[in-house]
């Protein structure tokens, strides 16, 4: 519901995806047409294609990735010919992860799916892959009647994915056990694809979100580059979230190839390469406020500072909510710029605070050449400060420029 | 000493784990000593777990074999390392063959044992055209029963997966899933034939393995291609242990 007051806008302006299909009509903007979401095409291509196609997705952090797979999924289920299937690393321990957990978490939650969807299994498909987990997880038949005595309908699928989230013993059995049997995980996931396709008359695709938040980069490293080839194996379509800093990787191209194509979403800038205002991108900025709250209860100058001062979708909102407690405090039923700016200075020293004189050294330079590249391969600088969001990349239409995150300019200037 | 069946009751994967650790036992009692320890193998992944876990433990020297004269050069210089390791090619050579046959004393006059890594399909070869090294080998370790994807441990439980991949195989869409099913039922029946001993189940194996193989041929898909092909072998090596007169 749009907000009429400052206590429902906080309420508003939450810094998670959109999800369910009331959110999107309440609060969902579209994009400006020159940096547009990928979606659309996503969806023209799985529509037009026969075989299982596999993308890669990729966005900087906060960016608006995991509302557009949500809107994607929204659009695939309101299409009589397509189940997607949404899968989130959340649901293990995102500090520990090998592709071998994801592809177990991948098999449950396509059973799962079924189940809530009403779609039958063939009994012998879900035994046998019933079996397998039994097996490689070492789970004991007193565990699972103890988990489901507990309540809340915890079967043996429910509690090895509780189990692969908090026991890192369970990863470990899991892990060696797979070591030599992944082909035969991979083989089970696809007969559960076959077999749910068939009964539901309707193509799986496979929505594999926040695989790009892999925590290390080690780990990001060999999910991706060393088993990216188990991830094309899966039968069925399949968008899979992918680490923006491995995109700067000399192998990403490698990488890229094994898949059918990958797809970027561009943040949105509210200003031109030359720093003056683009209008479309503040008109959106501007859209995002206005669908979650009346503008009388911003400030034209404070909506003005934040937008200018942000430049990123998540960070925008994150500053609008907060600017909302600001205001709130201060008894006053409208953000002022003073409110924003309080925010934006606590987000500022966030950032400042971990900032070495080499990094000071690279956003400088790319707040003058708006050009950002790493001396060397072994030269992780600009990636890192793209990673932490430090620095921000901007595409409108095909113009490519990098900016300093718009929040540190007063910084990089000081300087 | 042949350890490990060529089927028959050798597809527990725990046993192959086993017999990985008996052959690092063996090669611990073999440091310092010329020996010829044979691997049969056929899976890659197994082939790579298994150099890796020698690796881990001993200082090797792993050497893929392209050319006889590699493996002369090795046995008469190689000093520095406790086990050598040679992979021989999928096609093995008459120069390869005979490196093997005619300088087969080396293997035992060198200060390290041999592992010689080969298929099921080379193993062949080696017995018909390098027989003296046949008969000059140590142990033999069958680590081939692991590219049979499935595990069984009863006729029951390859009864109900055959049931399932035929009720899959009759409602998939995806050719290449086709495939996959065609071949996973070959290997079903492969290993039924290993508990049964029943020609018939090595001979309906070997009708899926062929129209896996047609199948994946029109399709061009090569990785399929080679799964289906290198199954077949197993099958007509199987078939030629049944028959041996077939192939005089």
């Amino acid at each position: 519901m749009r907000a009429h007051d400052l206590v429902q806008a906080f309420k508003n302006f939450k810094v998670e995806p959109l999800k369910s299909e009331e959110e999107f009509k309440e609060f969902y903007v579209e994009r400006p047409e020159q940096t547009p979401s990928p979606i659309e095409e996503i969806l023209e291509r799985l529509k037009l294609s026969d075989n299982p196609e596999k993308y890669l997705f990729l966005g900087f952090r906060g960016c608006g990735k995991s509302t557009e797979l949500y809107r994607l999924k929204i659009e695939l289920e309101n299409l009589k010919e397509f189940l997607p299937v949404m899968v989130s690393i959340y649901e293990l321990d995102v500090n520990d992860i090998d592709i071998r957990d994801f592809l177990v978490l991948l098999g449950i939650k396509l059973i799962q799916t079924a189940k809530e969807k009403g779609i039958r299994i063939d009994a012998s498909v879900e035994e046998d892959f019933r079996d397998f987990l039994t097996n490689v997880s070492h789970v004991r038949e007193e565990e699972i009647k103890t988990a489901s005595s507990i309540g809340g309908g915890v079967d043996l699928f429910g509690l090895i994915k509780a189990k692969l989230g908090l026991e890192a013993t369970t990863r470990e059995t899991i892990r060696k056990e797979l070591t030599l049997k992944i082909t035969e995980l991979i083989s089970r996931i696809n007969n559960l694809i076959i077999e749910i396709e068939y009964e539901s008359k309707k193509m799986i695709v496979i929505i594999a979100d926040d695989l790009d938040k892999l925590t290390r980069f080690v780990q990001a490293e060999d999910f991706f580059y060393k088993n990216h080839r188990l991830l094309t194996q899966i039968s069925a379509h399949a968008i899979y979230t992918f680490p923006i800093s491995l995109g700067f990787d000399v192998r990403f191209p490698h990488v890229a190839n094994a898949f059918d194509d990958y797809f970027t979403i561009p943040q949105v800038p509210p200003f031109k390469k030359d720093g003056n205002i683009w209008n479309e991108g503040f008109k959106f900025y501007e859209n995002v406020v206005a669908r979650r709250m009346d503008l009388n209860l911003i400030g034209e100058d404070a909506l003005k500072k934040a937008i200018m001062s942000t430049g990123k979708l998540s960070e925008f909102i994150s500053i609008v909510r907060e600017s909302c407690i600001y205001a709130h405090r201060r008894r006053d039923s409208k953000i002022r710029v003073e409110d924003v700016r309080k925010a934006l200075d606590k987000l500022r020293t966030f950032y400042s605070r971990t900032l070495t004189e080499e990094h000071m050294e690279v956003l400088r330079s790319v707040h003058e050449t708006k050009d950002a590249r790493d001396r060397g391969v072994e030269d992780r600088i600009v990636r890192d400060l793209l990673f932490s969001l430090m620095l921000v990349e901007y595409k409108v239409d095909e113009e490519l420029w990098y900016e300093v995150n718009p929040l540190l300019i007063p910084v990089v200037r000081e300087e | 000493m042949v350890r490990g069946q060529p089927v028959a009751n050798s597809s527990s994967e725990g046993r192959i784990v086993e017999e990985i650790e008996a052959l690092i036992d063996e090669l611990e009692l073999l440091k310092g000593e010329g020996s010829v320890v044979l691997v049969i193998v056929n899976s890659r992944d197994v082939k790579e777990k298994l150099i890796n876990k020698i690796v881990e433990r001993f200082n090797a020297n792993v050497v893929e074999v392209k050319r006889g004269q590699e493996i002369i050069d090795m046995l008469k210089k190689g000093e520095n390392f406790e086990v050598l390791i040679l992979i021989l090619p999928d096609e093995l050579t008459e120069d390869i063959l005979n490196a093997l046959n005619n300088y087969r004393e080396l293997f035992y006059r060198c200060g390290f044992p041999s592992v010689v890594i080969c298929n099921l399909d080379t193993l062949n070869k080696i017995i018909n055209y390098a027989p003296d090294f046949w008969r000059y080998r140590g142990s033999v370790y069958d680590l081939t029963a692991v590219i049979l994807p499935m595990k069984f441990s009863s006729l029951e439980e390859v009864g109900r997966f055959i049931d399932m991949c035929n009720y899959l195989l009759s409602i998939v869409k995806n050719d290449n899933e086709r495939v996959r099913l065609l071949i996973e039922l070959a290997d079903a029946y492969v290993h039924k034939f290993a508990m049964t001993a029943d020609e018939n189940d090595l001979k309906v194996a070997e009708d899926f393995a062929e129209k896996a193989l047609k199948i994946a041929e029109e399709l061009k898909n090569e990785v399929l291609i080679k799964e289906a092909k290198d199954l077949l072998k197993i099958i007509r090596t199987y078939n030629s242990y049944l028959s041996p007169e077939a192939d005089r």
